[in-house]
């Protein structure tokens, strides 16, 4: 008889009791392209779906916009607003009124039929829970139902970009559900979007799936969607490439590895990173006050090298803070401070300062892996700088109004894209500022470009690095991801790739 | 014992007090407007000074602190942690779909480190030679590196490599049994094997000290088989000091679930805590901080009674 020794018996058990694990593991399905499994972050999925109670709910995360449509969006594959379930919109001349003329072919997943009256109660309804704020404290709206497929829109002040913003985000719930089950629709949404909700574990997981009744599926692909939440891109990197889901949105620092296992990186706008010049009077660095001298900062920075070495090779370069698809982007001005330490040096002389001078300026940690080249290039003009630190972005709102500062390193991720410091305080761009309010379409466009020109040749932001977001698919599916500043995708931008 | 007893429950109730008090005041110290501008998210940089107000309002945010600790105070005693000012929940509901998630990935990992613990720490104590300097010196290996690189070092081994284990994920216990054991594994495995050598360290020092005592020499002569005397006898009497370290290494083992919970995307405490912390949802964070420091207190009282009824000199220091 053979003796099998006890310490081989061990093993052999141990490796049986991994193995029989592993073999009761769920197995990792296959990419497949009827279900789109994408990673959100956990506050991207809202958990209580009532408009009159959640704290926190807008269809500005494609989650939303699977159930609840709007009744204009902003598509940020091409930063334009479009109507949704209005056919058409119409800004009045005096920019106080907008009459949205809706569609006549849709009914709520409970059956109530959408028109005008019922536009205006779910919009009456968003606008008395905590969602409406801005309609319900900022900018107080009245409406009506000026048809029975017509709404028209009155607000107090001219309608901005801030407006059309958080009408495109304020969604269509429907107003019998909020009125005979609040309770019951905290949990399940009624809507008139492509998809209905499945199931919900909060803060993990939500599954849509296809609302029968939808007018046009074609638009959507997936015949389900489960939104998981990670909030570690490390492990949404390692579920996307184990085949756990099939979309991710990616730090950059992950997409060459992402890409390497055979997976596709998605690209768009982005996030601009500038120095903001937020001292026009030139009280307290009056050096900058010279055009020049900021133009020769503009000119001392090594975007390229920025791009390839700090932020993996992902973004693009461009000497402007807007990217193509904003009506602020300048044509041809992305070279426009193309990097050249001679012509910045030749600059700083001209300007009467070859020999420099010293600046602080406010930063966060977001800023922290860009501290040590933006200082590198200001010494070699000639400038030294100093970095203080504050906690956060919020922290660093009123860093502008302080009066301590002359440049401040920033982020622009509102919509329309003229920092709030610059508001009235450049003579050059009060003007243009005021057509904003008063033009009409052709004339806003115009001041646009010319804003837009105007920051470029003064150098009153200088950009120095466009980061991208990085969404990782599988190669069925692709990603529209957006134009501008790290907005995130529309739904429908989550596509079945050619 | 009466008296210890009381003095425990005294130390237990002022720690408690006193962490859950510094956590409250650490999160709501800043400006009302801080706190409710961070909360309108990706609006913040254009929320005009009448939607802060607003929010300020709707948040509660200007009432008196010390109104606001008591009621959050009372509250937690009446098992009411509030609801997250972000999606309206109730904390104890977001709280309580995670909890079995990082008790799941406690017990699981208690379990492999005793198993493999022991075994290891006999293993060393009664070969000697290589395997004890291996076990010692593995042991400091493990002490040294970051649970975080252990875990991706078993996310990229197990579940991208060899596709064994999913590499994110939880599954309910009661959903599947095996489902939820290949869920926590590799996540339990991280945190059990720094532990589990760090307890054998202590079986093997505790039985080389107990096998030199006269009754083991006295149940040798009488002829007892050595595994016997290991099993029944021995590692018995080296379990008590054994047990305290156990209750020590749980309150390390919370700490650790923050980051392998990150790591292997599993919805448990750590997770809620860095997630919410991120967006300043002070209540769920206040409610993480809450259990754990329930948890740890209690633990720690066990011990205590545990070590005081065992060594009747504890009781009176």
């Amino acid at each position: 008889m053979i003796r099998i020794p006890r310490r081989a018996t061990a093993i052999v058990a141990a490796a049986a009791v991994v193995a029989g694990l592993a073999a009761c593991a769920p197995q990792t399905a296959e990419p497949t392209v009827t279900t789109l499994k994408t990673s959100v972050l956990s506050y991207m999925v809202a958990s209580n779906w009532n408009p009159v109670t959640s704290p926190y709910l807008n269809t500005y995360f494609p989650a939303q916009q699977g159930i609840y449509e709007t009744l204009i969006r902003l598509n940020t594959e091409i930063f334009e607003y479009e109507p949704l379930l209005a056919e058409s919109y119409e800004i009045g001349d005096d920019q106080r009124t907008i009459t949205l003329t809706l569609r006549d072919d849709v009914d709520f997943t409970d059956g109530t039929h959408f028109d005008a009256a019922a536009a205006k109660a779910a919009l009456e309804n968003v606008i008395a829970g905590p969602s409406g704020n801005y309609f319900s404290t900022v900018n107080p709206v009245e409406l009506e139902a000026t048809g029975e497929y017509e709404l028209t829109i009155t607000s107090q002040t001219p309608m901005d970009g801030t407006f059309l913003f958080w009408l495109a985000i304020s969604p269509m719930v429907s107003p019998t559900a909020v009125e005979e089950d609040p309770d019951g629709l905290e949990t399940t949404p009624v809507g008139t979007g492509p998809y209905i909700l499945e199931e919900q574990v909060p803060d993990v997981s939500t599954t849509f799936v296809r609302n029968p009744d939808y007018r046009a599926p074609e638009d959507y692909p997936f015949d389900e969607i489960d939104f998981l939440v990670f909030d570690d891109s490390v492990a949404a990197s390692n579920a996307l490439k184990s085949g756990q889901i099939n979309v991710a949105q990616l730090d950059p620092s992950l997409a060459a590895d992402a890409e390497a296992a055979g997976l596709t990186i998605n690209t768009g706008g982005g996030t601009n990173y500038e120095l903001i010049w937020i001292d026009p009077a030139g009280a307290v660095v009056p050096e900058l006050a010279d055009v020049r001298v900021r133009q020769a900062i503009a000119l001392a920075i090594d975007r390229e090298s920025i791009k390839d070495s700090i932020n993996f090779g992902y973004g693009t370069v461009s000497s402007q803070v807007w990217g193509e698809g904003s009506p602020y982007y300048v044509n041809g001005g992305d070279e426009r401070y193309a990097y050249d330490l001679d012509a910045a040096k030749a600059l700083m002389e001209e300007a009467g300062y070859a020999d420099g001078f010293a600046i602080t300026m406010p930063s966060t940690a977001i800023f922290a892996k860009y501290e040590p080249v933006l200082a590198q290039a200001l010494a070699d003009i000639g400038i030294t700088v100093t970095f203080e630190q504050y906690a956060d972005l919020v922290a660093m709102i009123d860093v502008d109004k302080s009066g301590k500062y002359g440049l401040m390193l920033n982020t622009i991720p509102d919509l329309d894209l003229v920092g709030t410091a610059q508001r009235n305080q450049y003579p050059q761009l009060a003007d243009p500022l005021e057509v904003l309010n008063t033009g009409t379409p052709e004339e806003i466009a115009d001041a646009q470009q010319e804003i837009g020109q105007i920051v470029l040749d003064d150098a009153l932001l200088i950009a120095f690095t466009r980061t991208t977001d990085t969404w990782a698919s599988v190669p069925e599916i692709s990603v529209g991801v957006g134009v501008i500043t790290g907005w995130p995708p529309i739904l429908q931008a989550f596509r079945l790739a050619d | 014992m009466l008296l210890y007893l009381l003095r425990r429950i005294g130390v237990a109730l002022v720690t408690f007090l006193s962490v859950t008090t510094i956590g409250f005041l650490l999160f709501n110290l800043r400006a009302p407007e801080t706190i409710a501008l961070r909360l309108l998210g990706p609006q913040a940089a254009n929320a005009t000074p009448e939607q802060v107000a607003a929010a300020v309002e709707r948040l509660g945010l200007n009432r008196p602190l010390l109104e606001r600790y008591l009621e959050w105070l009372i509250g937690v005693f009446r098992g009411d942690l509030g609801r997250s000012l972000l999606t309206g929940q109730e904390v104890e509901s977001i709280l309580g779909t995670r909890v079995p998630v990082t008790l799941s990935i406690v017990f699981l990992t208690i379990v492999m480190s005793i198993a493999i613990g022991t075994l290891v720490g006999v293993l060393a104590a009664t070969r000697g030679g290589v395997v004890d300097r291996a076990m010692q010196g593995f042991a400091v290996l493990f002490q040294a590196i970051p649970i975080y690189i252990v875990a991706l070092a078993l996310v990229i081994a197990f579940s991208l490599s060899l596709r064994l284990f999913p590499a994110t994920g939880y599954i309910p216990i009661t959903t599947s049994f095996t489902g939820w054991l290949s869920s926590i594994f590799l996540a339990s495995a991280s945190l059990a094997i720094g532990g589990s050598l760090v307890l054998a360290v202590w079986v093997r020092s505790a039985i080389i000290d107990l096998r030199r005592q006269d009754w083991v020499r006295t149940l040798r002569s009488r002829g007892i088989a050595p595994r016997t005397i290991m099993y029944q006898h021995v590692l018995r009497n080296a379990a008590a000091p054994i047990v305290q370290l156990l209750g020590l290494n749980i309150i390390g083992l919370l700490v650790g679930t923050v980051f392998v919970e990150r790591i292997f995307n599993l919805p448990g405490l750590g997770t809620a805590a860095v997630t919410n912390g991120a967006v300043g949802d002070a209540p769920i964070v206040l409610g993480v901080l809450v259990v754990f420091v329930f948890v740890i207190v209690v633990i720690n009282f066990a011990v205590d009674l545990i070590n005081g009824f065992l060594n009747p000199k504890a009781r009176i220091t």
